[in-house]
């Protein structure tokens, strides 16, 4: 135990930011007992307060981090709870970036009885999200993980106080502790194999067979932990919850839930799975295992894939398109961790990072543009609202045509480059397995063609619908300009994706 | 030179982004419109000028060997790694897409003269979609690094499926999704197949991490004289890449049974749409299977290629003339005569030798030239009349001379008339097949006889017999200076190229021969285009 406190002791300095963050956060939920009150324009003004406070959180560590790097010590310690290594020199910034996006989004839809709890969850949730990428050791990395879940439940639950979100939240929290028991009943197995919490020791430990531990318990192990995160990514058959949550709750949380535990799930996975698990330096008695976990992960991408795509065909909400869509991304991306091995140009790490942040961006792009429109009484739901909205509403008809077809790959878009790295990886592990399931991706692609055109479709070659109307720039500068910046992004990564694979360079090769 | 290129295929670029901020004024609009694309044709006739038949630094053996290059680094990958993966911006021009880019530059100045009057809603967006495409077409044939071939080439849908979508017949969002997703289906194929060739070249030459086509084509070629166990290795992978870039290509082209989308997508386009989609769009297909196929895969494409793609070009020659001949609507009828003219295209690209690539490479120019023309005259003629129906038409003759000069002369020169371009495309392709397969040859020559037959029947219907009393025909009016700019240099360039071939073939003569050469112990220069009887007999009247 002291050992164990004691490797958090010696990252204080690497998660110093996190740490600051929760402070903030918790200030907020205090302070949001006194600002429940009062009238509507002191609720107004409190709205605000607390948007400014989250803005701090979110955008202050994202300056130190860009400028400065992170406070930790320049060499980490091995057995450090949290490390600030290349994985998490990219995704540090990439969450608090992706936590201001959030940040804007909810700021439209912001809840006007517990705003500072509703952002302070965020916090939490971006604080979480950061410590998963830095998260060195089982505990710390499963700690990191809940840290990221229970503040998703309570923002659940603030978002709608209807029978529908209530639904949502409940199948939320359910299946997510379930998974997570999975996660921990993984990473025990995963302890006795390797004799410590600390990845690097047991990493250290599976090169060096010690004869005592059957690669059995690995594959068990293994197993167990695919499953658990399987939740948080979307993957098919943990994906039951993703549409009728989409649906039940607000837009922004939606946003939330189709970006942050998919960066936290497979943020996790390449730290377990991939970087442990399917090392090319396995001890001869494990070696069976990188085939086996290739394997199960391959499975799962053509399962996830294949079925995400096809019942988004089928799907009239966009909400349910988004989460079923997100579900075959999860795939795509599946596809990338599939295929050990550090030494190939890009990796499997690589090519998976380039695509999560991508999808990230486009993701939230996508939702952000339907906040940009509302029908009468009602938020967004249907496809069939986005009639028209290349006449009506030209900006957020340009934005949502960008955000589909880069979901769908087609240059000139980043989402071209990000399926093409995936194609890359698949090949040239040399398995006929792994290319087949690079045939499957661009099939899946293309079916995945026809539900994102369809929305194009509705929105330009349709007549327009009446009762649809955009909230005006000037009402929601912040808004217009996330979205902006998310679309230039996309764009620009096309035209210069070296930007983002000068990043991701160091990635897994340590 | 190179920046010549890169003006002329961003040159559109600009003139869409300057559409849109004047959308609030349709006639700046449309002058902004021919202004660009009149540049753009200016530009790429100055690349013509310029253009150096026998480049004086070609080395012997090369496959490839583009002019007025221009290499750029796009996506570099390098960490770990001691050879990068290496994605460069690299345009050039040679001998086989020089009269494509010409084509294109030609064709889009005539489809923004019909769209004139013909597209009043959202004028704006349509021309800034229709220069939007122009810049893709361009992209496609000066790309000489892979993925920015199939860059340029998928994206050429996008502006492609909303020129349908908005601007199209009755049933345009229907053809506006379908040819998006079928093309898409297979063009993602034809990737993972790029991706794998060069991943194998890779495989066996760790020094080549490169996406440059000629780089590949030399590499491969050497690598295919080396040991036996290395040519097992190729026979295997060409074997799948070919079937991977045929996925993409045939449905481009469209051979036949991929052909589904194409009457569609052509009768339910804008004029312009059609225009472009007939006169350029189906050469990225043909023009991929000769940029990529016949150089990077050339044992499948002679063991495997030869037999389908020669086999379904038959069917399509005679499947696609067969329909047009019952068609009853004129635009269904060009679009039909459209698969049966790709047909000659393609015996002729998978002739192998150097009369059949001579053959196909014009046969796309002239199908490009013919063909598009057809589609503005159906869609002058649709203006006027509201209708496409035969029914509706009949003795036009008498009350549109200048009209019905260019349909026949067209039309004739559509059907292979000797002295007109097609002619020469044709023939040459069959020769070519004829040397390879006489089979297919003799059958597919049968579709000519067709082709006569259907086109002919269809100056029958519109034009001639007595004069028809029917109210739509009575205040006809015929074509406007406007709509014979649109048509004469095309008219003139069909002329041009049926009596005086030589410069044509010339030009694409060293490109043709060293793909032809791949294929052929003996040296390239024993096989001389201009030795073909035919073609001496023609110039010498």
């Amino acid at each position: 135990v002291e050992a164990a406190l004691q490797s958090v002791f010696d990252s204080a300095w690497t998660i110093a930011p996190e740490l600051v963050m929760v402070g903030i956060a918790t200030l907020l939920v205090l302070m949001g007992s006194y600002l429940a009150m009062g009238t509507a324009s002191e609720r107004h003004a409190a709205g605000r307060l607390c948007t400014f406070i989250s803005l701090i959180a979110l955008g202050v560590p994202l300056v130190w981090l860009v400028a400065w790097g992170s406070p930790g010590p320049a060499e980490p310690l091995a057995n450090a709870a949290f490390i600030d290594d290349p994985l998490a020199r990219i995704i540090q910034p990439a969450s608090l970036v992706v936590g201001l996006i959030i940040l804007v989004l909810m700021r439209q839809r912001l809840n006007e009885k517990y705003p500072a709890e509703h952002l302070a969850c965020l916090v939490f949730i971006i604080a979480g999200l950061n410590l998963v990428a830095s998260a060195n050791d089982l505990i710390a990395l499963f700690v990191s993980l809940e840290l990221v879940s229970i503040p998703t439940y309570i923002l659940l639950y603030l978002a709608r106080p209807d029978a529908r979100a209530m639904e949502a939240t409940v199948k939320y929290f359910l299946l997510s502790v379930f998974s997570s028991a999975f996660l921990l009943y993984g990473m025990s197995f995963l302890m006795g194999s390797g004799g410590s919490t600390n990845l690097a020791v047991v990493s250290e430990s599976l090169r060096q067979a010690t004869g005592m531990v059957s690669v059995g318990m690995l594959q068990v192990a293994l197993v167990l932990v695919v499953a658990g995160l399987g939740f948080r990514i979307a993957s098919v058959p943990f994906h039951f919850y993703a549409p009728d949550v989409f649906q039940g709750t607000t837009m922004p949380a939606a946003a939330l839930l189709a970006v942050v535990p998919k960066i936290a799930g497979f943020v996790a996975l390449l730290r377990l799975v991939w970087s442990v698990m399917l090392e090319s330096q396995l001890a001869p008695d494990f070696a069976s295992l990188g085939t086996y976990g290739a394997a199960v992960l391959a499975g799962l991408a053509l399962l996830t894939m294949t079925v995400g795509n096809v019942l988004a065909l089928l799907q009239t909400s966009i909400r349910r398109l988004l989460a079923y869509s997100s579900v075959a991304h999860a795939g795509y991306m599946l596809v990338g961790l599939a295929v050990p091995g550090a030494n190939l140009v890009p990796n499997g790490a690589q090519a998976v990072l380039f695509y999560l942040l991508v999808y990230s961006i486009m993701t939230l792009g996508a939702f952000g543009v339907l906040l940009m429109i509302k029908k009468q009484n009602r938020s967004i739901d249907l496809v069939s609202d986005v009639d028209g909205l290349g006449s009506t509403h030209p900006f957020a008809a340009v934005l949502l045509a960008v955000f589909m077809f880069g979901l769908t790959g087609l240059p000139p878009t980043a989402g071209f480059w990000g399926k093409f790295n995936l194609f890359v990886v698949a090949w040239s592990s040399g398995s006929l397995t792994m290319r087949l399931l690079a045939v499957c991706l661009a099939v899946n692609a293309a079916i995945a063609a026809w539900y994102y055109l369809r929305l194009v479709k509705y929105a330009y070659l349709n007549a327009p619908a009446n009762d649809v109307s955009a909230v005006p720039g000037r009402q929601a500068p912040a808004l217009y300009g996330a979205m902006g910046l998310c679309a230039v992004a996309a764009l620009g990564i096309f035209f210069f994706p070296n930007v983002l694979m000068s990043l991701l360079g160091g990635l897994g090769l340590g | 030179m190179g920046s010549v290129l890169l003006a002329m295929i961003l040159l559109p670029l600009v003139g869409a982004v300057f559409v849109l901020v004047m959308a609030k004024r349709p006639d700046v609009v449309r002058w902004t419109a021919i202004v660009t694309s009149l540049a753009a044709l200016a530009l790429s006739l100055v690349v013509l000028a310029n253009f150096q038949t026998t480049s004086p630094d070609r080395l012997a053996d090369e496959v490839m060997s583009p002019q007025m290059t221009l290499q750029a680094n796009w996506l570099e990958f390098n960490v770990g790694a001691e050879h990068p993966i290496k994605i460069e911006a690299y345009l050039g021009i040679d001998g086989l897409s020089l009269w494509l880019v010409v084509l294109t530059t030609l064709l889009v100045v005539s489809s923004v003269l019909v769209s004139w009057t013909a597209v009043t809603d959202r004028v704006a967006q349509f021309y800034a979609w229709l220069l939007v495409l122009e810049t893709g077409l361009l992209g496609v044939f000066c790309a000489f690094d892979l993925i920015l071939f199939y860059v340029f080439f998928e994206f050429t849908l996008i502006p492609l499926f909303f020129l349908i979508g908005i601007w199209g017949g009755s049933r345009r969002e229907y053809a506006a999704g379908k040819f998006f997703i079928y093309t898409l289906t297979g063009s993602l194929l034809s990737l993972v197949g790029l991706i794998a060739l060069v991943l194998a070249v890779n495989h066996n030459n760790p020094d080549v991490f490169t996406f440059s086509i000629p780089q590949l084509a030399q590499e491969i070629r050497t690598q295919m004289a080396g040991p036996e166990e290395m040519r097992a290795f190729w026979r295997i992978t060409q074997f799948w890449v070919f079937i991977a870039l045929f996925a993409g290509f045939a449905i481009k082209v469209p051979l036949f049974p991929f052909h589904t989308w194409l009457p569609l997508a052509h009768v339910e386009a804008p004029t312009a749409g059609s225009v472009l989609l007939a006169g350029v769009l189906l050469k990225l297909g043909s023009y991929g299977f000769l940029r990529l196929a016949l150089p990077l895969v050339p044992h499948a494409v002679a063991t495997v290629g030869v037999p389908l793609v020669a086999i379904l070009s038959v069917i399509g020659i005679l499947y696609g003339a067969f329909c047009a001949l019952t068609q009853t609507d004129m635009k269904k009828l060009v679009a039909y005569s459209s698969v049966s003219h790709l047909g000659f295209c393609m015996l002729g690209l998978f002739a192998l030798n150097a009369e059949g690539i001579a053959g196909g490479t014009l046969q796309m120019i002239n199908h490009g030239l013919s063909t598009g023309a057809l589609f503005l005259l159906v869609g002058m003629l649709y203006e006027r009349l509201h209708s496409r129906q035969f029914d509706d038409m009949g003795g036009l003759a008498g009350r549109l001379p200048i009209f019905a000069f260019f349909l026949v002369f067209i039309s004739l020169s559509s059907m292979g008339l000797p002295g007109l371009n097609g002619f020469i495309g044709e023939v040459l392709s069959l020769i070519g097949m004829f040397k390879l397969h006489p089979v297919y040859a003799v059958i597919g020559a049968g579709g000519i006889v067709l082709g006569a037959w259907y086109l002919l029947s269809m100056l029958q219907s519109t034009l001639f017999g007595p004069k028809r009393d029917i109210p739509a025909h009575h205040h006809l009016t015929d074509l406007n200076g406007r709509e014979v700019a649109a048509l004469a240099p095309i008219a003139i360039l069909c002329l041009v190229i049926g009596v005086f071939p030589r410069p044509f073939l010339n030009t694409m003569k060293p490109e043709v021969d060293a793909i032809a050469a791949i294929y052929q112990q003996q040296p390239a220069t024993a096989r001389n285009v201009m030795a073909i009887p035919a073609i001496a007999k023609l110039e010498s009247r």
